[in-house]
């Protein structure tokens, strides 16, 4: 009896364990407009990218876009930027209302980001599943 | 400012909360922020009348960015607040510039450009960046906001990365601003030399037959300030979330003033004081100012922990002397979010009118409390971000000394040296 107990609560655990980590894994796609001319890209070029410190990368001007939040926004954030969504969007009020720049165009929903990415030359977002992104490519990070 | 225009002003801050995130017409981006706030203190007055409470206390902006080129932007902020006997909701361009973008390391501005002044100057104007409503005043001195809030004329700056070493950025800024006669940092000092010599006047007529006291009229009062530069230097430390910095500033301008002092003699023999005569003479003044000011930086983030402390030294000149002291001050703090919604905020700021009489001993001599030499305050802040355009705070300083009190505000009341401040404030942006 007290076996049966024990398995189940294992089993519980497991099940526990598996649902967070889907949670907390969840993948993040860098995608880029197809013309962009480049596959690949440093990690540290994305953080500086996002955080408005380069505009052009291997010859192209970048065109950066966000999704306004979510887990993907906020495991991207986590990733590449090192901050959480609430100092991401304090770092871009503060660059905006003191006249050094304005922020990244954000969008609600991945469809609405992919479709812009899609049709603008040097734009670089990024999305949690590659399967309906039709018209960009994936972009690779390396460190 | 009426109960109905904060109201009014509150509304509005309601209605801004219900837009969507910043607008965008025919290319040019539209955002803005507003505040209201409330403060109240339990002794002396300070930031306005707040022995008694004070809705003086607001902020407001709007901002209109396009981007011409690429490689040029152009900008606008139109910004009105009123804190007290400053500003008072007077509309104001607070920044306006031309932004070419030419490479990482150097780019170029020109304009009206918002300063750097330690980590957090160029951002004041904007509650919704901190958890706290007041800065600390050791760094970021209310009296002297406007003279360091933005320049008008050029700024070089840029940004050098060493891959694994940090990267370094750089802010060269120079250029001038007009001072209105009002700003307390010219204001406050010419209200003492008034008030002095009405005082030394008095107590060297005072053993005159006749003599009934001294009135005083102000005149003139303004300040033409040759030029300010400003080099910022920020270090970007391979530790995530490590920064270090520095801010040198330099500003020269002429202060030039003129006041009356009236003096009344009565005719000793009349037991009822009439007045007999008065005398009016006019006393005029122009002196070469240059302030030198230096500050050390540093910010540590690390996941929901903010960890912050800056240092200031500030050195006057009058007519090429070098003044007897040194202004100077700290403060340290940290902030926490516990969650999306709530962040709580500390911090301990200490600030010296002089820092060769910390303790105020030769201050009996003119007249002035010992504790007036210093400022020490301890800061208690909450934040709750109802949504990403919605933030409320409150706060609570426990204050010993008043080396910030002005004379003007402080009149009526002998000024104590323990004291309270609570503070209040709704913000919205978009």
């Amino acid at each position: 009896m007290m076996n049966i107990k024990l398995k189940n609560l294992y089993i519980v655990c497991i099940l526990m364990l598996g649902c967070f980590i889907s949670a907390t894994s969840q993948e993040v796609i860098l995608i880029a407009h197809k013309d962009i001319g480049f596959d690949t890209i440093k990690s540290k070029d994305v953080k500086y990218i996002f955080l408005g410190k380069i505009r052009k990368l291997k010859g192209v001007k970048i065109n950066p876009v966000t999704i306004k939040s979510g887990d993907v926004h906020d495991r991207f954030l986590d990733l590449y930027i090192k901050r959480n969504s609430r100092q991401y969007s304090k770092f871009w009020k503060k660059i905006l209302f003191t006249g050094k720049g304005k922020p990244p165009k954000s969008f609600k929903t991945e469809a609405e980001l992919i479709k812009y990415v899609a049709s603008t030359p040097g734009a670089i977002g990024y999305i949690s599943k590659l399967d309906k992104a039709e018209g960009v490519i994936q972009l690779k990070a390396k460190d | 400012m009426s109960i109905i225009k904060h109201i009014s002003l509150l509304m509005t801050l309601l209605l801004f909360s219900s837009l969507a995130s910043g607008q965008e017409f025919y290319g040019i981006d539209i955002h803005g922020f507003a505040s209201q706030g409330y403060l109240r203190t339990t002794d002396n007055n300070y930031l306005g009348k707040s022995s008694k409470g004070s809705f003086e206390f607001n902020e407001v902006g709007i901002n209109f960015q396009k981007d011409l080129t690429d490689n040029l932007r152009v900008g606008l902020q139109l910004f009105a607040r009123d804190l007290g006997s400053q500003g008072n909701n007077e509309v104001k361009i607070d920044w306006a510039l031309l932004d070419y973008k030419w490479k990482p390391f150097l780019n170029f501005r020109a304009g009206k450009i918002k300063m750097p002044y330690g980590f957090y100057n160029q951002g004041r104007d904007v509650d919704m960046l901190r958890t706290s409503i007041i800065l600390p005043q050791s760094i970021y001195n209310e009296p002297i906001r406007d003279v360091i809030a933005s320049l008008e004329g050029f700024s070089f700056y840029g940004n050098f990365d060493f891959n694994n070493g940090g990267s370094l950025e750089y802010e060269l800024i120079a250029g001038t601003i007009s001072i209105d006669s009002d700003f307390p940092f010219i204001k406050d000092p010419y209200l003492e030399i008034v008030n002095g010599a009405a005082s030394g006047a008095a107590a060297g007529l005072a053993n005159v037959p006749g003599f009934s006291g001294v009135e005083t009229l102000t005149g003139g009062l303004r300040f033409d300030m040759k030029y300010m530069y400003v080099f910022s230097l920020i270090y970007n430390t391979p530790i995530e979330g490590f920064r270090l910095g520095g801010t040198i500033l330099e500003l020269e301008g002429d202060w030039e003033g003129d006041f009356s002092l009236i003096t009344n003699f009565a005719n000793p023999a009349d037991p009822t004081g009439t007045l007999l005569i008065s005398s009016v003479s006019k006393v005029s003044f122009t002196t070469e100012v240059l302030i030198r000011s230096g500050i050390v930086s540093l910010e540590y983030v690390w996941k929901n922990l903010t960890l912050s402390a800056e240092g200031v030294v500030m050195q006057f000149y009058l007519d090429n002397e070098k003044s007897d002291g040194r202004n100077g001050g700290l403060y340290i703090g940290g902030s926490y979010e516990f969650n999306d919604k709530f962040t709580l905020g500390l911090y301990y700021s200490v600030n010296y009118d002089n820092l060769k009489d910390k303790d105020g001993s030769d201050l009996p001599a003119i007249g002035k409390k010992d504790f007036q030499a210093w400022q020490n305050d301890f800061v208690i802040s909450g934040r709750y971000d109802v949504n990403e355009y919605l933030v409320l705070k409150a706060e609570i300083h426990i204050i010993n000394g008043a080396a910030d009190l002005n004379s003007v505000d402080n009149q009526r009341d002998p000024i104590k040296e323990d004291w309270l401040l609570f503070a209040l404030k709704a913000t919205v942006s978009f």
